[in-house]
């Protein structure tokens, strides 16, 4: 498969060649440095385990945000609503082992194991861009695979039109959840088609490593063109459902989070305008990034979208 | 225990109506700077002699209350703000605009409570380092995340109800701030006092600015609300005990 420029990319914003492909030596570097230092907030992964995964399609040869700023900012209100907070509450969620449960309309269901799923579906290494419904962005290299093709595995049924994503519910780890605010577990949703377009991942790292536990792990959604609330973390149970499922954010405020939530700067939030964007890491001086429609993969998914109003569907 | 609870409530009591003990009180209120240090027969808490000591301890407070400045300066000249400097900036400034402003709202209950007349020598640097944070707070808005941009401004302020508000609380301070010289308290008399009973308004929009901003988990906002409620709770229990006391004293007067 070819891999697709983006039609829009400043030259400021397009990594050196040579830098691009010392990046995973700087970042083997980088993490046994810092993993021998016993940094705090560098998660608790293992040195380098995806290191040498291939890159796969529709990765982006843009600047990667540091690892640092995307693995010490993260919204996981499971753990804590302050980003930086759940990058130490999240340290004692144990990830090993794990497993999911696949159910609903669906004609292998079962309880599977993730080391197992990952046996069936290598991995590979895809950077995106990343956009929070707060409007600040990040660029990061993603490791997973393709949803996809692991749904396919467990057969959906014909009845099967969306998928329904729940995280695991553990509120004595899971600080966050002992309180209000939204109604645990997490739950979120796609359209069958969206599950299955290839941009869809499955992912398990990031940065040539694994995941750390307050970026997800070990198993989260990442849908590219969807704001960042869509991607759930931590999954343990995957419904195939002939009914849109009712997800965590939208049940909260359904004015304020849709269903779809796919980036769109000419839809605003009720509270804040998504025309432009934070990208982290650009500077104190740096002004903010005009928002992409589907966060600049349209050429890809906006066909999906072909006959409906992104305004009424949001 | 009891006792001392009593006698804490005790000091919410307006002094006998009787003679010239409700005049003292008005005059009291309508002049903020004719304080004393305590009330007639009772032993100040902070006992300073002199001008250069209350001097002295204003200096303190002053550089204390300009820590959190110094601080975020620091962090973001050596970029030790985190990902997102610039919120961080935004955050820290209007967080502890609201500190301040809470701390400013508590001193006058302090003195009623206490019936020390201190608190009061600190009320004007507080109110003005609250509108000092909220200024760097709008000011990190403008430069920094809007980057001066009249097209970003005109896209983002006028969608966002919680930016607006927060605005609002502003324009609110500034004539507050404007006005808190003692020559403009001299010059505008008893309207100064009406003037500044806009923090009142200015501590429930910052609060609602405040709520609107979250999205989910109120924790944050609900401390500020609980803490400048009891605040504004006190000052309602002083005015009603206040009105229940002219009220006597109308009576009191038609009988005599």
């Amino acid at each position: 498969m070819l891999i697709k420029t983006k039609a829009n990319i400043l030259s400021s914003q397009i990594t050196d060649r040579a830098v691009f492909e010392s990046r995973r030596e700087f970042i083997k570097a980088a993490t046994a440095l810092s993993a021998g230092l016993m940094l705090p907030g560098l998660g608790q992964a293992e040195t380098g385990k995806y290191a040498d995964v291939p890159i796969g399609p529709y990765s982006a040869k843009l600047q990667v945000t540091d690892r640092e700023d995307v693995a010490s900012y993260t919204n996981y209100y499971e753990f804590s609503s302050n980003k930086k907070d759940s990058t130490v509450l999240a340290r004692p969620l144990k990830t090993k082992p794990w497993s999911v449960e696949v159910a609903g309309e669906v004609e292998k269901p079962g309880v599977y194991n993730l080391e197992d799923i990952l046996k069936d579906n290598p991995v590979q290494e895809r950077i995106y861009r990343f956009r929070c419904v707060e409007a600040w962005s990040m660029v990061v290299p993603w490791i997973g695979f393709p949803l996809g093709d692991m749904l396919q595995r467990f057969k959906p049924t014909s009845k099967a039109k969306f998928v329904e994503f729940t995280t695991i519910y553990n509120p004595e780890i899971m600080v966050g959840q002992r309180s209000n605010g939204l109604d645990w577990p997490y739950v979120e949703g796609l359209r069958m088609d969206e599950a299955m377009h290839p941009l869809t991942m499955m992912v398990t790292g990031m940065y040539g490593d694994e995941l750390p536990n307050q970026n997800g792990a070990p198993l989260r959604l990442i849908v590219p063109w969807k704001y960042g609330f869509k991607s759930i973390k931590a999954i343990v149970k995957i419904r195939f459902t002939e009914n849109m499922p009712e997800t965590a954010w939208h049940k909260n405020a359904p004015n304020e989070f849709g269903f779809y939530a796919n980036v769109n700067p000419e839809v605003s939030h009720p509270r804040w305008s998504q025309s432009r964007e934070r990208v982290l890491g650009s500077g104190i001086f740096a002004p903010k990034r005009d928002t992409e429609k589907f966060n600049g993969y349209g050429a890809e998914v906006a066909a999906l979208y072909s006959d409906m109003d992104l305004k009424q569907y949001f | 225990m009891l006792y001392r609870v009593r006698a804490l409530f005790a000091r919410f009591r307006i002094p006998s109506p009787a003679g010239e003990g409700a005049y003292a009180l008005k005059s009291a209120v309508l002049s903020p700077q004719s304080y004393s240090d305590a009330r007639e027969g009772q032993k100040p808490l902070l006992s300073l002699s002199g001008k250069t000591h209350w001097a002295g301890l204003k200096i303190v407070v002053f550089l204390l209350s300009l820590m959190p400045f110094g601080l975020l300066a620091y962090g973001a000249i050596n970029d030790e703000l985190g990902a997102n400097p610039i919120e961080a900036l935004h955050f820290g400034f209007g967080d502890w605009a609201l500190r301040f402003l809470c701390i400013g709202l508590a001193l006058t209950p302090i003195k009623t409570i206490t019936g020390q007349g201190w608190p009061i020598r600190f009320r004007r640097m507080m109110g003005l380092f609250a509108f000092f944070y909220a200024s760097l707070h709008l000011l990190v808005f403008i430069v920094l995340d809007l980057s001066l941009s009249w097209e970003a401004f005109k896209d983002e302020v006028p969608k966002s109800p919680y930016i607006l508000m927060g605005l609002l609380t502003f324009l609110l301070l500034l004539p507050m701030a404007v006005t808190s010289t003692k020559k403009m308290q001299k010059r505008l008399g008893r309207s100064w006092l009406t003037l500044h009973r806009l923090i009142y308004v200015a501590g429930l929009t910052a609060l609602m600015h405040y709520f609107w901003l979250v999205k989910s988990d109120y924790t944050e906002p609900l401390i500020y609300a609980a803490v400048i409620g009891v605040l504004l709770a006190m000052r309602l229990v002083v005015y009603c005990r206040k009105k229940h006391l002219i009220n006597n004293w109308e009576i009191h007067k038609k009988t005599v």
